[in-house]
């Protein structure tokens, strides 16, 4: 056997050999598990039906080939990144009753009460949801009632794109503070912090209420807000560099409890996963206080009635967990406690709260339980019928409002956005209305009137750049019988804008010049019927990345040119972008150079005209 | 079958996507272990590269490249998790070599274990991943190209160059060496 030969042979053994049989033992299940708490991102769909345009679609010329026959023009588009039609906003379901005291802990139920000359009117079954105002800066990480009733919503800074995890001032997007009064349902901006540069950004990993009104928040930087003068004030970082996903807890005497997640998954910092510390406001310092028994990613932790805290469930490196303990402050000691009896999801699959009696609620996918902290002991409770995602709410009369768990199950999720009210006295769930908008991570914040401010974290449809845009979209959710409060109405906000790609430069040069080795001319007809000019650019359909170019790379409203495209050699998507970061077709290898032309026609709907490929 | 699975995936079919992915978790995970040499960082990237294929199923045009397509989000996941293990080791060179090429098995075999071990961990991740997608996962040239998003003749060039790099290695590796040199894990 040749040298060569020989060497490629051991190289294949060894190869064989070193790499392990397998994955960890549940591996694939904890994937699945928290596959679950995610809700896709739309994309192009694989079913070649006409379909007309809506925002952030695009043309797909394979289906639309195959659709066509000889100079056959048909509106060509697989892709929905956002829903063609809007569904139908459904009227409020809003019933107006009599109440005396419209208490939103004991809201009235509906149509319970007879009316009187001055009706109040309140949600109806399944509840309602409501624009508020529109927040003064995208982005919504965290969110905090303030003692006042305000809500405190922070946005930790991001990086620019994904192509680096390093937050640098001069790319990235500072991090951002707004203040929402719910008296008048509007925003104002209260300061921001300056991250560190050149570090990880980890954005905002917990933000906790203090007993004296302020908010402390870790993450790309440790901050206290005091809401009185509307300042932040770095304060001492904790020790390491924590990570993401840590939970905080504040106990009686004031200091906060953290436990960090450490390096148990991409992006959670370096500490040792189960580092605990605590954390005194009144010194403004950290300190180590034990180690957790069982190393975990985003428990969920609970603040007892004796003072101690418990911990359970969460990730560990295989599976979730099913062991707890609990965090004494007196001895600043860990003590396990008995298992669970179903393994708990880690916090956003799993909640914890705590009973009037002093026992503590804690649900997750596979079921519901209650401790008991005088008896140590677990007893099981109904199982969800369905999955638990986050984020969720606890609503005044008990049941939990949560994500809808059925979107996994939509085929289109962006078109409808739903929640639903868990009811963990039966573990089933109710669906309210269609949310008004869609966007990825929201959060649910509790008011003290009743109502729930859902915040809209991002969006992620449409971008070719990354996909996902800070969202600035806020509404409220009426819960059934709780009054509607007294608002202005507000308008429904502009979607956000996805940023443009034509400004990063282009791995290829223009099209019209010579064509390199690795790359492929095509010269269609672009005929812009539409009142909007359309950014033609070229990208890798897997990572949204430039890959190739368009000259003219703009087409004018109104406007038919030939227009050049320089695609790598092995394909790449092009995209009509009416608006910036909107719209795309995948084109293969073997489709590059088929005759045709393609229309955006005045309703924005993009189209080939062309005879079907081979 | 596949298809119809990737097909249901895209509709939102978390069992499907299941089915889909758990025959081939294992040997994702051993080409992470592989191109990233620590177990916690391929964990990682694998399940990164899962669940963003399970994020972004939808925008796969055609069901039936989901191996490809899947195999590229694991390169990708590796090279970011490379990019975040910024640690580096250092590794104290033999100082006296005391391997033996050309001595039968099964002396030679674990002499020849131990080189391409060397060797391997030399590489960077990127070189890696092409000795990986092509003599552990099997893959053609084309459909490394594919997976890696190059053309064929960069790929037979990539693939050509890290070869040589890991031979080179081993040569090195063969003559007496003093000191340490730092490499990246």
């Amino acid at each position: 056997m040749n040298p060569d030969a020989q060497f490629e042979r051991d190289l294949e053994q060894w190869l064989q050999s070193e790499a392990p049989a397998s994955a960890p033992a549940g591996f694939h299940a904890t994937v699945i598990d928290r596959a679950r708490t995610l809700r896709q991102r739309p994309g192009w769909t694989t079913t070649p039906t006409v379909r007309r345009f809506g925002r952030g679609r695009g043309i797909t010329l394979l289906a639309a080939a195959l659709l066509l026959t000889g100079g056959a023009l048909a509106a060509g588009s697989g892709l929905l990144r956002l829903p063609a039609v809007i569904p139908p906003m459904p009227s409020p379901s809003v019933v107006a009753v009599a109440t005396g005291s419209p208490d939103a802990t004991s809201p009235s139920p509906s149509g319970s009460a007879t009316p009187s000359a001055s009706p109040i009117p309140v949600a109806g079954p399944g509840g309602v949801w409501i624009w508020t105002g529109t927040m003064v800066t995208p982005g919504a990480e965290k969110a905090v009632r303030l003692l006042d009733g305000r809500v405190l919503v922070v946005d930790g800074a991001s990086v620019a794109g994904d192509a680096t995890d390093w937050y640098d001032p001069a790319t990235g997007t500072p991090p951002s503070a707004k203040l929402y009064d719910p008296a008048t349902g509007t925003w104002t901006a209260t300061g921001t912090w300056t991250p560190p540069a050149m570090r990880i950004a980890f954005g905002v990993s917990t933000a906790t209420l203090l007993s004296d009104g302020r908010v402390l928040i870790t993450g790309d930087s440790t901050e206290l807000y005091d809401p009185a003068t509307g300042t932040w004030t770095a304060t001492a970082k904790p020790i390491g560099e924590p990570g993401s996903q840590g939970t905080a807890t504040l106990l009686r005497d004031g200091k906060v409890l953290v436990t960090w997640s450490g390096t148990l998954f991409p992006g959670e910092g370096t500490a040792q996963a189960g580092t605990a510390q605590l954390y005194d406001p009144a010194s403004g310092t950290w300190h180590t206080t034990g180690k957790m028994i069982t190393p975990r990613s985003r428990p969920v932790a609970t603040l007892l009635s004796d003072g101690r805290v418990l911990v359970a469930g969460g990730d560990t490196r295989n599976d979730w967990t099913d062991t707890a303990e609990i965090y004494d402050p007196a001895t600043e000691s860990w003590t396990r406690i008995a298992n669970t009896h179903n393994a708990i999801g880690p916090a956003g699959a799993a909640l914890a709260t705590q009973l009037p009696d002093g026992r503590v609620q804690v649900y997750s996918t596979r079921g519901s339980e209650v401790y008991d902290p005088t008896t140590g002991v677990w007893t099981a409770g109904p199982k969800p019928t369905k999955f638990l995602p986050h984020p969720w709410a606890l609503l005044s009369d008990g049941t939990v409002l949560t994500d809808d768990p059925d979107h996994q199950k939509v085929t289109d999720p962006a078109a409808v956005c739903t929640a639903a009210v868990f009811d963990p006295r039966t573990g089933s769930f109710t669906t309210t209305p269609p949310m008004l908008r869609c966007g990825a991570w929201p959060s649910f914040t509790p008011l003290l009137d009743g109502t729930v401010l859902q915040v809209v974290g991002m969006d992620c449809n449409g971008g070719v750049n990354g996909g996902c845009v800070s969202a600035g979209a806020a509404e409220l959710y009426v819960p059934a019988g709780v009054p509607l409060p007294a608002l202005p109405a507000f308008p429904s906000p502009a979607p956000p804008v996805h940023p443009s790609p034509t400004p990063v430069p282009t791995p290829l040069p223009p099209a019209d010049g010579p064509v390199p080795p690795n790359a492929r001319r095509w010269t269609v007809t672009v005929d812009n019927q539409s009142s909007q000019p359309a950014t033609m650019v070229v990208v890798d359909g897997t990572a949204g990345k430039l890959v190739g170019s368009a000259t003219p790379n703009v087409v004018p409203a109104g406007t038919t040119m030939k227009v050049t495209f320089l695609l790598p050699a092995d394909g790449g998507w092009i995209d009509a972008n009416l608006r910036p970061g909107e719209g795309g077709g995948l084109l293969t290898p073997d489709q590059v150079g088929i005759p045709g032309k393609m229309v955006i026609t005045p309703e924005g709907d993009t189209t080939w005209v062309g005879p079907a490929t081979p | 079958m596949q298809r119809d699975l990737v097909v249901r995936a895209q509709r939102g079919d978390l069992d499907a996507f299941s089915s889909l992915t758990a025959g081939t978790t294992d040997r994702l995970f051993g080409a992470a272990r592989l191109i990233l040499r620590d177990d916690e960082q391929a964990a990682d990237a694998v399940q990164d590269a899962l669940l963003q294929a399970w994020l972004d199923v939808r925008g796969l045009r055609d069901p039936d490249r989901f191996d490809a397509w899947l195999h590229r989000l694991l390169v990708r996941s590796c090279y970011r998790a490379a990019k975040r293990g910024r640690q580096r080791a250092v590794v104290e060179l033999a100082l006296d070599s005391t391997l033996e090429p050309t001595t039968p098995d099964p002396q030679r075999a674990v002499a020849v274990r131990d080189q391409l071990d060397r060797g391997f961990r030399r590489l960077s991740p990127e070189q890696r991943a092409v000795i990986v997608l092509r003599h552990y996962l099997g893959l053609s040239l084309a459909e490394s190209a594919e997976v890696l998003a190059i053309p064929l003749g960069t790929m037979q060039s990539r693939l050509s160059r890290a070869t040589q790099a890991m031979r080179a290695a081993l040569d090195a590796d063969e003559r007496p060496a003093v000191g340490a040199v730092e490499v990246a894990r």
